[in-house]
């Protein structure tokens, strides 16, 4: 199961990448065929793009071209793709993400699917736009531990990459064209028209569909919509104490301590590990998890209460929850 | 035809009358340590006197600043935004306002909420609120680091084994500051001189250890009100005493001493054969650099009342 479903999820992204190539390719070569830009999956809306954004097959480019590149990194050995793993859902396999010189961040890297259509960025919410959380990674200590006025400096340096930018944006890669085409680019990582969406689905899942929209589970108070999030914050009990505060580092106000983003479920089945800090292996921990009520904490949710669940519904759910 | 002549002409008396009364208005920052110039990478002893400490790099932003003058008249400059480095002039040409009489500054420290959080690299290179190296934003945050202090503490000189940063941000620690500088327009100039007693910043925040503080809270907090409330004043007119520095041992050293006005105009060397480049200088704020071949010149303010 969880093999075809990365193979799923990487079909699904080289398509969309193919796709931003193709138009690339073919815009030198006279008439052709003209691919779209990205492909909107059936019942999502039309993402938003700012103004001073819009796509285009070259903005695109250099955005996937910056998004692989290590040159973001001080060190040289870290890109944007090497924590948002394309077969995983653009998302990562390590527990927390790891930086440059080994350094380990505090939390695990959420995948990259629709993220055109969140209307918030990072774990605690605090940026407001794809462009600028493109650079909370680059200056992160623990991340690529940069400066983008350096690696302004260092792209400036390759004969490429400032052609493409001046393609692209009319204007050399300066942090105004590095924010804005890595966010492009990420705008057209869509993803939909899975199993659950066309409602391709077998028995179990079917069955796993009726729990997981059922008020006895309420999954959907919190994963609803196309994308499976409402995108609320909320502590889900997964500990008593948290060393992360989440929101609250943010906000100040003891009531959003350790409350994160909700995270989509799309693609669910390939993102382990889960939780904010990776701390859940599998997806059945996460079940055993809800269905065991969560630990006491003082904001933990009161949607979060032991559900009963027999081993045949969990079942019955993981496998809808791999067909999302 | 007459009509127009007569409109030229009434026109060109209230622009002549206008232009009158406008002034160059410059804005300087002096720092200081107690009496001591406050220079980067210099010793000091700590406000408590049981430490030696020394600053590696200070910056800060400074933003919605307005004068107050002529009889209560305000000038607000609500798109000017500053960032003071300590590390280099801190003197700021605030272009030329019909301003003859000041009476006060008024500035904050920090970025205002509207425009704490908007994207960085949607300013123009430069522009103090564009990406800076090393940085002043906070992605995670979406907003400005209101100041940035990195210095180093040791219980003497040789041993300065103690790292110390606080790197202070966030809406609610945005404070106004008010500084009374009654100062007139000379010769077509309004030079506003406040100084920053930036041993102030740190009283209460305990260095004896590496500190790391980047957040809105704690010391970090702490110290932004500490220059919201005892940092700043309006500056004397006394010289300044640079007693970590003596010329004639400088330039025994081989080194060069040259003075610059605060436009950046150099007003004598040393080179000039004077037996000392302090002698008949006109009052006024002064960059006074001193350089040696081989080592980082080194930038100095200084207040001369005259002689």
């Amino acid at each position: 199961m969880m093999v075809s479903d990365r193979s799923r999820s990487a079909c699904l992204a080289v398509l969309i990448i193919s796709a931003c190539c193709l138009v690339q390719c073919t815009t030198t070569t006279g008439p052709a065929p003209v691919a779209p830009l990205y492909v909107v999956p059936n019942g999502f809306p039309e993402p938003v793009f700012p103004a001073d954004n819009l796509p285009s097959a070259e903005r695109i480019a250099l955005g996937k071209a910056l998004f692989m590149s290590t040159a973001l990194s001080r060190t040289n050995t870290i890109a944007c793709a090497s924590c948002h793993l394309e077969q995983y859902a653009f998302a990562d396999t390590a527990t927390v993400s790891v930086g440059v010189e080994g350094r380990r961040g505090t939390r695990n890297a959420p995948s990259l699917f629709n993220v055109a259509y969140h209307p918030y960025y990072m774990r605690e919410g605090g940026v407001p736009t794809l462009e600028m959380q493109v650079q909370v990674p680059i200056a992160e200590h623990n991340e690529f531990d940069f400066n983008i006025l350096q690696v302004q400096a260092r792209l400036t340096a390759d004969t490429s990459i400032v052609n493409a930018a001046m393609r692209a944006y009319g204007r050399p890669p300066d942090p105004f064209v590095i924010t804005r085409a890595i966010a492009c680019f990420e705008r057209t990582l869509l993803s939909g028209s899975s199993r659950a969406d066309r409602q391709d689905l077998t028995s179990a899942e079917q069955r796993g569909r009726v729990l997981f929209e059922s008020t006895r589970t309420n999954c959907t108070s919190c994963h609803g919509g196309f994308n499976y999030t409402t995108y609320a914050f909320e502590n889900n009990g997964l500990a008593s104490v948290y060393a992360d505060s989440g929101r609250y580092r943010l906000t100040r106000s003891t009531a959003d301590i350790a409350r994160f983003k909700v995270p989509s479920l799309r693609h669910v089945g390939v993102t382990a590990p889960y939780m904010h800090d990776g701390s859940l292996r599998t997806l059945r921990d996460v079940l055993d998890h809800y269905n065991s009520g969560g630990h006491l904490h003082p904001q933990k949710s009161p949607l979060i209460r032991p559900l009963g669940l027999t081993r045949q519904e969990l079942d019955d759910l993981e496998a809808y929850l791999r067909a999302l | 035809m007459i009509t127009f002549i007569r409109s030229v002409l009434v026109l060109l008396t209230i622009a002549i009358a206008a232009s009158a009364q406008e002034n160059q208005v410059s804005f300087t920052i002096q720092g200081r340590m107690g009496d001591a110039p406050f220079v980067i990478n210099t010793m000091y002893r700590t406000l408590a006197d049981d430490l030696y400490l020394k600053p590696t790099s200070l910056r800060y932003y400074l933003s919605q600043i307005s004068i107050t003058h002529d009889g209560g008249k305000v000038t607000p400059f609500p798109s000017l935004y500053i960032l003071v480095d300590h590390s280099a002039p801190t003197s700021y040409q605030l272009g030329t306002h019909p301003i003859t009489r000041v009476e006060s500054i008024t500035f904050h420290i920090g970025v205002d909420s509207a425009r704490n959080h908007l994207d960085p690299a949607t300013y123009a290179p430069y522009h103090p609120l564009s990406p800076q190296d090393p940085s002043m934003h906070w992605g995670w945050t979406s907003g400005y680091k209101f100041m940035a202090y990195n210095l180093l503490t040791g219980a003497d000189t040789a041993a300065m084994k103690y790292v110390t940063e606080i790197h202070a941000l966030g809406d609610a620690n945005y404070h106004r500051i008010t500084v009374d500088v009654p100062v007139d327009a000379r010769n077509g100039k309004v030079s506003i001189d406040v100084i920053a007693n930036l041993a102030e910043l740190l009283r209460g925040i305990n260095v004896s250890k590496s500190l790391f503080e980047h957040s809105d809270e704690g010391p970090a907090k702490l110290m932004l009100e500490n220059a919201a409330q005892r940092v700043f004043s309006a500056a004397t007119t006394t010289s300044v005493s640079d007693a970590s520095f003596s010329e004639d041992a400088w330039k025994e050293q081989g080194g060069m001493v040259s003075i610059y006005d605060m436009q950046g105009g150099l007003i004598r060397a040393s080179s000039d054969g004077v037996p000392s480049i302090f002698n008949g200088l006109r009052a006024g704020v002064y960059v006074v650099v001193r350089s040696m071949v081989g080592r980082t010149p080194h930038h100095t303010l200084y207040l001369h009342d005259g002689e």
